[in-house]
């Protein structure tokens, strides 16, 4: 069936900063896949819909179950740059048995939307998307990961500029996950912990070698790469403040270092850093994670329409692909050093 | 023809409070089910064993991924009373495809547990059996709630007294809870509120009618009670009686839950009904009885068959009806105390 066929991408909160770009970037990946931008305002919406081509626009509420969308709507799939509090959309998503992809969780707060997923684990795909940029992170380390046979320790160091916290969303999302859980959940030395006092900083180089002292962050990144990869010590520190480049005077950018120790497939022990870096901020790395998430839910690359189930990035996505779409975008990946241990 | 339920019941924490009630527990519903009691008290472990029959103990290490045991060990089912904070148990049970149960988790503690079944979906059953008391008070309000059309909101609360906190690994929960997530989620008007200050206490009253200060707690119920009921607002709270708190004149039990359900019954009327649980034993008691009817019921040896391969909560394995005159025959004393109108 040819992507023009299907019932429209339904994108809630597309016309936000972030959403928008995904957006555009679906369009661009994808130029005849229908995409419905959904919002609270209208007319946001239609600029979004106008500029990207192809789009239609629909008013959401959320508070209700149908959305406030008529009967009979259809969508071949549900990604969502808000945070749902009444997890309708998940709902609608698992009646229409279509595929759902969401950003904003925190790893603490999963517990509503995988007790949706038990009591219907036949009706849906549903992708758990809210690691740091939408799997920006997660994805590469995996690929970066291939080197070694076994993996110690995993450290993710991100630098959000304190001008790029995205929109009124992403915003809200950041409040909520450091207020309710103020101390985050990191795998150290093979057991789950709450972070608190020392364990909950790290003090890491950005990437034009500055120290910063970042503090740990629940997002999912943790919890997936466990789970993949073993490593007995994982975690993810965010700093939020000036980013490299803004410190040279130019505009802000995106920043992320990973850190991978271990042992190498030729028996050798060696600490692996690379560091990504996307000049034009967190918006158009977080469109790549989310729009590869849909196009991979939907069969349009990298295999078949997902089944119904539950999921994480990784255990959809091929590091690589992900990897070389983020480079498309204007990612800059480079290893940065690898020392021997 | 040899079966699954030939080799051993794994017990992690089988010695403790609420290990040693769900062992006796298990035993009495399965007489001869075979169980090896894992616990940090070898004596107490062994003394155990002694007392149920067919039962043995094992020194188990959850810093290891093989947990210290020799290879081409079987269980049946793994059963985790304790918190692995390691997740080697949950990740030895995949590697044999027997069931797990995970029993001390709160609702912000699960994604590493989730993210395990994500990557391996069709290893194993996995049970997230972190709810208040076992899951026995959340398929206790499912089985009240069969009297409404619709559910509007539930109540529960719980009444504990100062020296009923469980063991240690109960005092470890706590502990954990404060570091977690410090606020409780709750479901008010249909929307996911992480509460603090105000918005986390209610009062309510009690089995002798006093009223109580309860505070709420960020428990599992509450998810599976939103996903099953449709219920627009659900919260549970529990209060601390201390030794110089008033209690009834009746000299009731040591602990109490109270489950309140709104809603719209079926005929048409919208009413509070209120349920009142309350026993004898500590409240790690109906705890354990809530593992061992959930170990019974992944098995295969009540309620269905062995379960598949999945993950899930106790509201998706177990029947409420079943679960309700279970209790009732374990002691604990369910009242429907009054209904009035809305």
């Amino acid at each position: 069936m040819s992507t023009s066929m299907k019932p429209p991408v339904l994108i809630i909160g597309g016309a936000g900063v972030v959403g928008s770009q995904a957006a555009r970037l679906l369009r661009q990946l994808h130029p005849d896949l229908p995409i419905t931008i959904g919002g609270r305002d209208l007319s946001k919406a239609a600029t979004v819909a106008r500029e990207s081509g192809l789009a239609h626009v629909a008013t959401i509420d959320l508070e209700r179950a149908d959305l406030g969308l008529p009967v009979g709507a259809a969508y071949s799939a549900i990604a969502l740059f808000v945070k749902d509090d009444s997890l309708n959309s998940v709902r609608y998503a698992q009646a229409l048995g279509v595929p759902y992809l969401s950003i904003s969780t925190g790893v603490f707060e999963i517990g509503p939307e995988v007790a949706l997923y038990i009591h219907r684990p036949a009706s849906a795909p549903i992708l758990m998307a809210s690691h740091w940029l939408a799997g920006a992170a997660t994805l590469p380390a995996l690929h970066f990961a291939r080197e070694f046979q076994r993996i110690d320790t995993i450290e993710i160091g991100a630098v959000l500029d304190d001008q790029d916290m995205g929109g009124p969303a992403a915003y809200a999302d950041y409040e909520r996950l450091t207020r309710a859980a103020p101390n985050a959940l990191i795998r150290k030395r093979g057991k789950w912990l709450w972070a608190t006092g020392e364990d909950a900083t790290r003090r890491f180089r950005a990437v034009d070698g500055i120290e910063v002292e970042g503090r740990a962050y629940s997002a999912f990144d943790v919890v997936s790469l466990a789970a993949a990869t073993d490593a007995a010590s994982v975690r993810f520190d965010l700093v939020v403040g000036e980013s490299a480049s803004r410190r040279r005077g130019e505009a802000f950018s995106t920043e992320m270092s990973i850190e991978i120790a271990g042992q190498r497939h030729d028996g050798t022990t060696a600490r692996v850093r690379h560091e990504l870096i996307h000049p034009a901020g967190q918006g158009p790395v977080t469109a790549v994670g989310v729009a590869v998430g849909i196009e991979r839910l939907l069969g349009l690359a990298g295999g078949p329409p997902a089944a119904p189930g539950l999921y994480l990035p990784e255990v959809l996505i091929e590091p690589e692909y992900m990897l070389r779409r983020l480079e498309e975008s204007g990612t800059q990946i480079r290893r940065a050093s690898v020392g021997e241990l | 023809m040899a079966t699954h339920t030939d080799h051993s019941v794994l017990v992690l924490g089988g010695s403790g409070v609420v290990g040693s009630r769900a062992v006796r527990a298990l035993r009495r519903l399965q007489p001869r089910l075979p169980i090896t009691i894992s616990g940090r008290d070898l004596d107490k472990a062994n003394a155990l064993a002694q007392e149920i029959g067919g039962a043995d103990t094992l020194k188990v290490d959850l810093e290891r991924s093989d947990l210290g045991l020799p290879r081409g060990q079987a269980f049946s089912i793994i059963v985790a009373l304790l918190k692995d904070h390691s997740l080697n148990s949950l990740k030895y049970a995949q590697a044999l495809g027997v069931p797990y149960v995970a029993f001390s988790d709160f609702v912000f503690d699960i994604a590493p547990e989730v993210a395990l079944y994500v990557h391996r979906p069709t290893r194993a059953p996995i049970l997230i059996l972190g709810h208040f008391l076992g899951g026995t008070v959340c398929l206790s309000t499912l089985h009240f709630a069969r009297e409404f059309r619709s559910v509007h909101a539930i109540e529960i609360s719980a009444l504990f007294d100062a020296d009923d906190m469980g063991g240690p690994v109960g005092q470890a929960d706590f502990a954990r809870l404060a570091q977690g997530a410090p606020q409780a989620l709750i479901l008010r008007d249909g929307k996911w509120v992480w509460a603090e200050g105000e918005d986390a206490r209610r009062r309510f009253v009690d089995v002798d009618g006093i009223e109580r200060q309860g505070q709420a707690y960020p428990l599992l119920d509450v998810v599976s009670l939103a996903a099953t009921t449709g219920a627009r607002s659900i919260r549970v709270d529990g209060a601390v009686r201390d030794a110089t708190s008033p209690r009834g004149a009746g000299g009731h039990p040591s602990h109490q839950v109270i489950i309140e359900i709104v809603g719209e019954q079926l005929n048409g009327t919208t009413r509070r009904v209120r349920h009142e649980l309350t026993d004898a034993d500590v409240h790690s008691g109906m705890s354990a009885r809530g593992a061992a009817l959930a170990v019974e019921r992944l098995l295969g040896l009540a309620g269905g068959p062995p379960v598949a391969p999945g993950l899930y909560h106790p509201e998706n394995l177990l029947d409420p009806a079943y679960v309700v005159a279970r209790m009732r025959e374990f002691g604990t004393q369910i009242a429907r105390r009054d209904t009035r109108d809305r």
